[in-house]
C-alpha cells in the first residue's frame, strides 16, 4: 500500500471551466462584431494558464502576424505556491481561419512547452518536460491594439528525469490573458 | 490524552496506510515486455499493490498472458493466439523486440499458471479476460486457493454475471472506457467490487461509486503528480506503466540514524514542509517527547538516561497524514 504525500486538490478535470468552453464551441464561430484587413504585425501578450498539474503560470510571449499566420515565442514562470511545473520556454503557431480579423477573432493553435518540473509534489527530483499541444482558442479586440486571449490546448507531455525514468502522458491547458499589438493593424472604413 | 494514544497505537498501521494502491498495468510495462514475467517482477520489485495482465486461449485452450489477439506485435510470431498449440506458444520470443532490442529475447508468453505462481502471496493479480471462457480462469483461481488475492476484469457485463454466478466469492471489476451514473447502477446490480475507467471522468463519479461500496480504479495514469491527484479526489487504485515512478512515493518521508541508538538519535526529514505534530512515543502508546516548532532539519532526540531501553516510535502529522518510524534505544 501506498502513503502519497498529498499537498493539495488537485483535480483539474473538476475544476475546468466548462461552460467557457462550451460558450467557446458553440458560439465562436459564428460571432462576427467587425471585421479588419489582416496585415503585418508584432505584439507581446501577457496571460495566465492553469495546467493540468494545477499549476497557475504567467506567460510573456512576442508574436508576429502575417495574413492568417502568426509564429510565437515566450517564457514562462509559475504564480503558484509549491508548483511542479515550474520555469520554461514556448514556442507556438497560431492559424486564423477568416482572412480579415474579426472583433472575435479565432483561431486553431500549436503549442510547444519547454519546463522544469518535479516528479510529484513533493518530490526532490527535477526533471524536464516537452509538451506538444494542438488546441484553438480566440482573441477579443478592445480598440485597434488591445486584446483579451483565451484559449485550450490539449496533447501528449514527455517528461525525462534521468536515472528515475521517463514517462508520457496527456497534457492539457487553459490560458486566459490580454495582448499588445505594437504595430497595429488599420481598421477598414 | 493517553487513551488517545493507546488507541493511535492500535490503529497505527491502519490509519497510516491509505487508499493509494499502484496498478502495475501489464506489468512494469515501461520497463520490460509487457505481459510477462520480467514485467511482473520488476513490478513486484517496484512495490506496486497490483499487477494486471491480459489472457487469451491457446487453440489446445491452455490459458496464456498476452494482450494482443495476434502475435505479430510483441512476439517473433505472426498469427492469432488461438491458432497456435501452448506447446508452439511457448517456443516463441515475448521479449518484444521492436521496443526492447534483443533485451529479453528469452523472455516467453507466460501461462495464467506460471503468472498466478509468480503473484501468490506477493501481489494481488487483476485480470483481463477479453474473449477468454471465465470458466478454466475460475478453477484455477480456487484450486491455487487465491480467490482473495485475484480480480476478475470485463467490458463484458453478461460474462461478470456468469462468473458471479458460477462463485459469488470470486472478485470483478466492470471495465468502462468512459463511465456514467448508468455503469454505477449497474456496477452495483450485478455485484461487482469495483469499476475501471478512464482517469479523465474519475473526479465526477467516484464519490458515487464509493457510495454504493464500489472500488474506483483509474487509468493509464503516467504522471506521477496526476497520480497525487487522483489520489486525493479518493481514487482507489491508479494503473500505470511506470509503477516503479509511481512507488517512488512511498519512498520513507523520515530517514533515521542511527538506528538502533544509544544516546541520540537522528531524525532526517525528506520534506519538513507543512509538519503539524512531531512526538516520540513509547510501546504503551506515551509520549515520550515533543518536538517543539519551528522544527529543525533534521530534528535530534537525545532521549534522557533513565529512559528505559526499548522500542520506541517517531509519530508525525503532516498535510493530516501520520507518519510513523520505530526507533530502538539500546544500551
Amino acid at each position: 500500500m501506498n502513503n502519497f504525500p498529498l499537498k493539495k486538490n488537485r483535480h483539474i478535470w473538476a475544476k475546468m471551466p466548462i461552460a467557457s468552453i462550451l460558450v467557446i464551441l458553440l458560439f465562436c464561430p459564428g460571432i462576427n462584431f467587425g471585421q479588419s484587413p489582416r496585415q503585418k504585425s508584432s505584439g507581446v501578450e501577457a496571460s495566465v494558464s492553469y495546467d493540468y498539474l494545477e499549476d497557475l503560470k504567467i506567460y510573456f510571449q512576442f508574436f508576429y502576424s502575417f495574413k492568417k499566420h502568426e509564429p510565437f515565442i515566450g517564457i514562462e514562470f509559475p504564480i503558484s505556491s509549491d508548483p511542479i511545473s515550474n520555469y520554461g520556454l514556448n514556442a507556438g503557431y497560431k492559424f486564423y481561419p477568416n482572412k480579415n480579423r474579426q472583433t472575435f477573432d479565432l483561431y486553431f493553435l500549436y503549442l510547444l512547452q519547454a519546463t522544469s518540473r518535479k516528479l510529484y509534489s513533493s518530490s526532490t527530483i527535477n526533471g524536464f518536460s516537452l509538451h506538444n499541444l494542438l488546441g484553438y482558442g480566440f482573441n477579443i479586440y478592445i480598440g485597434n491594439t488591445i486584446f483579451v486571449k483565451h484559449y485550450i490546448a490539449a496533447g501528449i507531455e514527455n517528461s525525462w528525469f534521468g536515472a528515475q525514468g521517463n514517462f508520457s502522458d496527456l497534457s492539457l491547458i487553459g490560458s486566459l490573458g490580454i495582448g499588445l499589438k505594437i504595430k497595429p493593424i488599420k481598421s477598414s472604413k | 490524552m493517553k487513551n488517545l494514544f493507546i488507541i493511535l497505537w492500535i490503529l497505527c498501521p491502519i490509519i497510516a496506510v491509505s487508499q493509494s494502491n499502484v496498478i502495475a498495468h501489464r506489468g512494469a510495462s515501461s520497463i520490460a515486455p509487457e505481459n510477462t514475467l520480467a514485467a511482473f517482477n520488476k513490478a513486484i520489485e517496484a512495490g506496486c499493490d497490483y499487477i494486471e495482465m491480459d489472457i487469451r486461449m491457446s487453440k489446445d485452450d491452455s490459458v496464456m498472458v498476452i494482450h494482443d489477439e495476434t502475435l505479430d506485435r510483441t512476439t517473433d510470431g505472426a498469427g492469432q493466439v488461438n491458432q497456435f498449440s501452448y506447446g508452439q506458444l511457448k517456443k516463441l520470443s515475448a521479449g518484444y523486440a521492436e521496443k526492447f532490442d534483443s533485451e529479453y529475447t528469452d523472455e516467453k508468453i507466460p501461462s495464467l499458471f506460471e503468472a498466478l505462481l509468480l503473484a501468490k502471496e506477493k501481489v494481488n493479480v487483476c485480470i483481463d479476460l477479453k474473449n477468454s471462457s471465465e470458466m478454466p480462469v475460475i478453477d484455477l483461481v480456487l484450486k491455487m486457493n487465491m480467490k482473495k488475492q485475484v480480480y476478475l476484469m470485463s467490458y463484458n457485463v453478461e460474462k461478470l454475471i456468469r462468473i458471479k454466478t458460477i462463485n459469488p466469492q470470486i472478485q470483478t471489476i466492470l471495465l468502462k472506457n468512459t463511465l456514467t451514473n448508468v455503469d454505477l447502477d449497474i456496477a452495483r446490480d450485478i455485484g461487482v467490487s469495483g469499476v475501471s475507467t478512464s482517469y479523465i471522468s474519475s473526479g465526477f463519479l467516484v464519490n458515487k461509486a464509493h457510495e454504493v461500496d464500489l472500488k474506483y480504479w483509474a487509468g493509464i495514469v503516467n504522471d506521477p503528480a496526476k497520480a497525487e491527484s487522483l489520489f486525493k479526489n479518493n481514487v482507489d487504485a491508479i494503473i500505470t506503466d511506470y509503477p516503479q515512478l509511481m512507488t517512488m512515493n512511498i519512498e520513507n518521508p523520515i530517514n533515521i540514524s542511527p538506528n538502533p541508538f544509544r544516546e541520540s538519535v537522528k531524525i532526517q526529514l525528506k520534506n519538513s514542509n507543512n509538519i503539524q505534530r512531531v512526538w516520540i512515543i513509547n510501546a504503551k502508546g506515551l509520549i515520550i517527547h515533543e518536538f517543539s516548532i519551528p522544527y529543525p532539519n533534521p530534528l535530534i532526540w537525545q532521549p534522557d538516561k533513565n529512559l528505559s531501553r526499548g522500542l520506541y516510535l517517531v509519530y508525525m502529522i503532516k498535510n493530516e497524514t501520520i507518519i510513523f518510524e520505530k526507533i530502538l534505544f539500546i544500551d
